[in-house]
């Protein structure tokens, strides 16, 4: 129950503070006015292509996903790097809850914190789109496809927000921070967008891809128009399992190396 | 005296503002030799690096650097004005990825690695050679100029290198949308790289001149929200 009550506390205590930031809403306003001048200007113009309302749904999702990650991943890189540099860790150290404990607390706190804009930026898109195809299909239409938002929303932000938040956190204790959010947003375009036919390796054809092409195409049948067009349900399994896995994997290295050196203190 | 100063200041920021642009350039010419190597072409890397990879680091050292000084009210004292002070720290990091990138783009001109614009080839070679400059240079003074504006903005180091990679990867993803919408030509940062040589000429040189424009601009704004002493003194509080 200790353990329990300790990761419950650092995690309201991690939501509060990232919430309370002033630059973190800061950021994803100039974000959410990306993706909206984004959306205006390719899939909120295409109505023609898109056959419903869900269709709209799997382009707003892509929209989202492909410019949010790189705000996400920055604004968490700090969080754990920053407990060093204030020494705040030396102080949580001497407190009675596990290491475990806090390190998922802060992971779970941040990570929710931070889809929360991410929510919101994702719900007004979803709510243009509604008022667009209430007025086209009707509200049957419209409300048959928006359990389908949800599921767009579990199934392709939140796995690939998993896997940025556990790099984000575990990265810069090994790097110095301002080369980590280089390599990420340099990472975020070569491994998610670069085309292959340019000749470069990348891992942007493959499951390993936060951005979600896999799932997207294998579980909805959706194409993203970028990298990756069809996909299997399976591969879309594989992709889902393989970004959750990879996360807690580098969580638990994380945890390991933290208690390393707590107890080499 | 002011040898004594650049040196104290290069020592303070440390080893790895010297060696990250460095390090880039060579990452660069080890993967165009690779691919080279297995008959890939190359030639947008190394023009890659130039342009899109060192600005973008150079405007990250700019926000790491500028958004929050642990030592602000103690510079405020001093008799050298602060502003001049970042300006100085700002031109060290701005100076140094240009030598890196000037010596890079000498070595590629020389190999004949670098896109020639049609309307270059009436030109003198030197002219040609000069103009070349303009391909790392305009992005450059762009990321350092909108990173400082950023980090003087929101005080906060992890906003204004989030929003600076925002545009980054924006900028690699939109790039069609940039091309083909002349209005947005002057905010297209990666014209050399991202554009085919047929429509490069078109705009080029323009381009270039626009964001050294927009550059000159937010240094100006940047300059004038350093002298604001009272607005520099109430920092966002725990951010880093």
């Amino acid at each position: 129950m200790g353990q329990i009550s300790t990761f419950l506390g650092v995690l309201r205590y991690e939501f509060r503070m990232q919430i309370h930031r002033l630059p973190f809403w800061a950021t994803f306003a100039g974000f959410a006015a990306l993706v909206f001048v984004v959306a205006g200007q390719g899939n909120w113009s295409h109505w023609t292509g898109n056959r419903g309302p869900f269709d709209s749904f799997s382009d707003w999702t892509v929209v989202v996903n492909l410019f949010l990650p790189p705000a996400m991943g920055i604004l968490l890189s700090d969080r754990l790097s920053r407990d060093r540099k204030l020494h705040i860790d030396e102080l949580l150290n001497t407190y009675p809850g596990s290491i475990g404990a806090r390190l998922l607390g802060k992971y779970a706190g941040t990570l929710l914190a931070t889809l929360l804009p991410m929510v919101i930026i994702y719900g007004v898109g979803v709510g243009y789109i509604v008022a667009h195809w209430q007025s086209i299909q009707g509200w049957s239409s419209v409300l048959q496809a928006l359990p389908g938002v949800a599921a767009l929303f579990l199934t392709i932000i939140v796995p690939g927000a998993c896997f940025i938040a556990a790099f984000s956190l575990a990265g810069p204790l090994f790097l110095w921070l301002p080369l980590y959010q280089f390599l990420f947003v340099c990472y975020w375009f070569w491994g998610n967008v670069f085309a292959p036919s340019k000749g470069i390796p990348t891992l942007s054809d493959t499951i390993l891809t936060p951005f979600g092409g896999y799932m997207l195409a294998g579980f909805f049948g959706e194409d993203s128009g970028l990298v990756v067009h069809q996909a299997t349900f399976i591969q879309g399994v594989e992709s889902l399992l393989l970004l959750l896995s990879i996360s807690v994997l580098v969580l638990l290295a994380l945890w390991r190396y933290l208690l390393w050196q707590q107890a080499r203190q | 005296m002011l040898f004594d100063r650049i040196f104290y200041e290069i020592r303070l920021m440390g080893k790895q503002f010297i060696a990250v642009p460095v390090c880039i350039m060579l990452g660069g010419v080890l993967l165009t030799v690779v691919l080279r190597l297995s008959q890939t072409r190359a030639i947008g890397v190394l023009s890659g690096c130039l342009e899109m990879f060192l600005p973008l680091v150079a405007g990250i050292f700019v926000t790491t650097l500028c958004s929050n000084d642990s030592s602000l009210e103690l510079q405020l004292t001093l008799p050298t004005p602060y502003h001049r002070t970042v300006f100085c720290r700002i031109g060290l990091i701005a100076g140094w990825t240009a030598l890196i990138a000037l010596i890079s783009s000498v070595i590629m001109y020389s190999f004949h690695l670098t896109k020639v614009l049609t309307f270059e080839r009436a030109w003198a070679p030197f002219l040609q050679g000069l103009i070349e400059q303009l391909v790392w240079l305009a992005p450059l003074c762009w990321f350092v100029a909108i990173g400082l504006f950023l980090a003087l903005l929101f005080r906060s180091r992890i906003a204004s290198t989030a929003l600076l990679g925002g545009i980054w990867v924006s900028e690699n993803i939109m790039y069609g949308l940039l091309i083909s919408t002349p209005w947005l030509h002057p905010v297209f940062l990666f014209t050399t790289t991202l554009t085919p040589v047929a429509y490069l000429s078109t705009y080029w040189l323009s381009n270039r001149y626009e964001l050294l424009a927009t550059a000159l601009v937010f240094l100006l704004v940047g300059w004038f929200q350093l002298r604001n002493t009272e607005a520099l003194l109430q920092k966002s509080g725990s951010e880093g």
